[in-house]
This record gives structure tokens, sequence and C-alpha cells, in this order.
């Protein structure tokens, strides 16, 4: 169970304070996949790097029991540019604690990197990079994962790859997941938040989530 | 973070963390020694290196050292001492700045980061100084300390000192930006001022009055007293490295509590 207690998260800008979460409770239900709305800047990621732990709260608390979530997927940021895709994987396995061997040959299979898994990741082009997160995070079989937006990497065959591997996920783990595309979110997701203002509002089913989206996308100058 | 922890708890946390520390060191020691072939040579033959060059200059000017025969051997405690402070405070200043990449994994904690330089600095500077006793042995210069715990005792001095420089400049440099740049011109001044050409007692009395308080300069007295039979220095203040190293890194990690969930990871 992910638990926000009195959870206050403020951002300053230039312009002046924008207001993230304020004195939110909730828990986040397991066992379903949770599609996160709102309108732009209300501060979607941030709620996800709060969860992933990435960022800490101003006040309140956030409790996982034992959890175990994944960083935002979606970026290809963690790894390091003069490393080797395959000493990056070192690094990320002794960090959680995995097994290099086995996290190696799965993401050797499946991130279709071949030789290049031997040579620094700064030489890589983007779509490498991503295939290698993603491949990355889709070997450590987090209970929960978070997804910010997610941009489909490769060609078609590897999209398709892709989209089988986050389904099959989805029999075991939840998501978590952030999209501007209500298609990707009612594909993946059965249950919705929106978050507007400050607060987070849970609703039972995505569509239901969407409608209310799309009501405050109406309201929007 | 309210309530209490459990010792179990505490001690979870510390095989977490010190697992991620241990996992940062090896990337680290690819990152920095990797990829350049001499990286690691380097960080062994600088102090051959720089006590070459001093003994030979000082040795031109026909002066005697300040403490036994052997300028290799003064410059050699001089230096050495030097580098336990330099490296740690140096190497740990950005950690937590060029690190930005690898914290975006959760468990990675900014100070993390900071430790792991700290710990390999630790590391390649013993290996740095067995490498240099081992070539001043082959050579037959003078190299058996009188007190090899006191000199240990120094050398650890300088450690803390420079760890504690380390962890302030870090966390500083994540709201200062040109912090390091400040801390790159001390550094600078402080070649000069650690006593690694000097000791205090062959000071002008002003200077001597004044530098006595630099706690790198007390470090490396330390270290001497500890080498040369007979030497006593009557300007030791003993907790001075101790005293600034940990009320520093104490001023860090305060500033970095308050601050973290403001600054928090990038």
């Amino acid at each position: 169970m992910i638990r926000f207690e009195n959870v206050t998260k403020r951002y300053r800008l230039k312009s002046g304070v924008k207001t993230i979460l304020e004195n939110a409770s909730f828990e986040i239900p397991r066992g379903r996949s949770l599609g996160v709305l709102g309108v732009n800047g209300a501060g979607k990621s941030t709620l996800l790097r709060l969860v992933s732990g990435n960022e800490l709260p101003d006040r309140g608390r956030i409790s996982r029991d034992g959890v175990s979530i994944s960083w935002p997927l979606g970026f290809a940021g963690s790894f390091h540019g003069s490393l080797s895709g395959r000493d990056n994987l070192k690094f990320a396995c002794r960090v959680y604690s995995r097994d290099v061997a086995t996290v190696t040959d799965f993401v050797q299979s499946f991130a279709e990197l071949g030789a290049h898994l031997d040579e620094p990741v700064n030489t890589y082009s983007s779509g490498m990079k991503a295939r290698l997160a993603f491949g990355l995070s889709m070997a450590f079989n987090f209970d929960v994962y978070l997804v910010d937006e997610i941009t489909a990497v490769g060609d078609a065959r590897f999209k398709a790859k892709c989209a089988a591997m986050f389904t099959d996920k989805l029999e075991k783990s939840d998501i978590i997941m952030v999209s501007h595309s209500m298609a990707t979110l009612a594909e993946y997701c059965s249950v919705g938040c929106v978050l507007s203002d400050g607060r987070l509002e849970f609703y039972d089913s995505i569509d239901d989530a969407i409608a209310v989206y799309n009501s405050l996308m109406k309201d929007q100058p | 973070m309210a309530g209490s922890i459990s010792g179990a708890e505490l001690k979870r946390g510390f095989a977490l963390q010190s697992r991620i520390v241990g996992a940062l060191v090896l990337r680290e020691m690819r990152t920095r020694f990797g990829e350049r072939r001499f990286g690691y040579a380097w960080a062994l033959l600088e102090p051959l290196v720089q006590i070459g060059i001093l003994s030979g200059m000082f040795f031109l000017t026909g002066a005697r050292p300040p403490l036994g025969n052997s300028f290799e051997t003064f410059f050699l405690t001089g230096f050495i001492a030097f580098t336990f402070f330099r490296d740690p405070a140096v190497q740990a200043t950005n950690s937590i700045t060029a690190n930005r990449a690898l914290l975006s994994f959760p468990p990675v904690r900014n100070m993390d980061t900071v430790w792991a330089r700290i710990v390999l600095e630790v590391v390649t500077n013993v290996a740095a100084l067995c490498f240099v006793v081992l070539i001043f042995i082959v050579l037959e210069i003078p190299v058996a300390p009188n007190d090899p715990l006191r000199v240990a005792f120094g050398l650890l001095s300088m450690t803390v000192l420079g760890a504690g420089f380390g962890i302030f400049n870090a966390i500083l440099s994540t709201f200062v930006r040109s912090w390091a740049m400040f801390f790159g011109w001390f550094m600078r001044i402080q070649y000069f001022t650690t006593g690694i050409f000097f000791i205090p007692e062959s000071l002008p009395p002003l200077a001597a009055h004044y530098l006595k308080w630099n706690p790198s300069l007390q470090g490396t007295v330390i270290v001497r007293e500890g080498f040369y039979n007979g030497y006593k220095s009557t300007l030791l203040i003993e907790y001075l490295p101790f005293a600034a190293g940990i009320s520093l890194a104490l001023l860090g990690l305060v500033i970095e509590r308050l601050y973290r969930r403001r600054v928090s990871k990038l």
C-alpha cells in the first residue's frame, strides 16, 4: 500500500508559489492500474516523483510498506554517458541488489543492442538509450511501475514488443501512468485520478476520470 | 519524519546505504580512472613527482631541511599529509552536482555520492602512500617513521578535515554554483600554508602566531611529530583539524537536512 498522509508539496517559481498538493491524504489502491490526469502544470510528474521518492514532500509523510516502486520511466537520464551499457546495468543491479547476469541476459535479448552493449552510452542514439532504460526497468520486476508519458521507442515491431511486455507486466505489477493521450490511459488503466488545485480526486473507473478531466479542460481559458 | 525508528530499521537502512555507497565507489573507479589510461597511475605517481621537483629545487638553494637530513623525506611527510586533506575535499566538492543523472534512481541519496568519493579518495591515498614508501625503500632514502601510530593519527586528522570540507562543499555547491571555484582558490593558497615546505617553529613569530590556527598545518605537524624522533612542536593544537573537520561536516549536514525538502533531487 502506498499511503500519503497530510502531504503538502509546493514549488517556488519566479511567478509565485505553485501548489501541487495541499495537505492531501490518500491511499493509492493496489491491484489496479491508475491513470493520473490533470491540466498542464498541475504537477502530475511531481506526483510520480513523490511516489518514487525522487522528491520529498514539504510536509507530511509518504509510506510505501515494502512495495517496490520503479523510478519514473520515460526518460533515460539514469545512465552515465562514459560507461558502457553493461557497466550501467551492473551499477543499477548493485543499487537494487539484483543478479547482474540475469538482468544483463534479459536486457541483452530484449533491448536488441548487440555489441553496442559494451560501447559507452554516450555513443547511443536516443532510441537505443530508451530501449536500454526500458529493458532495465522491465528486468527488475517492480511491484509498481511509474510511467511518465512513455514515448514509443523504435520501429513498429519493437513498439509491439514493448506493448506486449507491458501488458504481460500488468498481470503481476501495477502501473501508475501519466499521459496526455486518453487512448493510452484507457488502454492500460482501470482506475483514474485527477490532480487539480492541490487536490487529488480518485475515480473508480478511468472513463469517469477522463470525463472530469475533459470538463476541467473546457473551463481552461 | 515522525515517530521513532527501531534498531532493526536503522540496521536495515544502514545496510542498504552501505550497499549503495559500495556500488557508487565501483562506478566512480570506472569513470574516474578507467577511461584515461594513466588515470590511476597518475594518482599513484603524483606524490613522487611533486616530492622530486620540490627536493630538486630546494637542493639547488643549498639550504638544509628544517627536520632531518633529507629534503625528500621532509617533503614526503608534508605532501602526503597534504593529499590526505586535499583529495577528499576536492573530489567530494562536485559529487552531488556532477551525479545528477544517477540520482534519478530513487534509492541513491545525495549524500551517498559524497561518501563514495571520500571512501575512494582514502583508499587511493593509502595506495599512493604505500607506493611512495616502496620507491623510497628501493632508493634507500630514509622513510621509517619513529612512531607509526602517531603518523597514522596525523593522516587520520587530515582525512577528517578533508572529508569535512568535502561534505560541506558538496552541499554548499548545490546552492552556490561558483563555490567549487572559490574553494579551488582556497586550496591553491593551502598548498603554501599547509606546511609542505616549513614547520611552524621556523616561521617569523607573527606569521606563526596566525598560521598555527590553520587546521591543515596542525595535521602536518602531527604527522611530522610521529615521523621525526625528537620533534615536539611548541605550537601544536592537536584537536584543531578534528574540530574543524567535524564542525564543517555537521554544518553541511544540518544545511542538507533543513533544505533537502526544497532542493531535493534533480
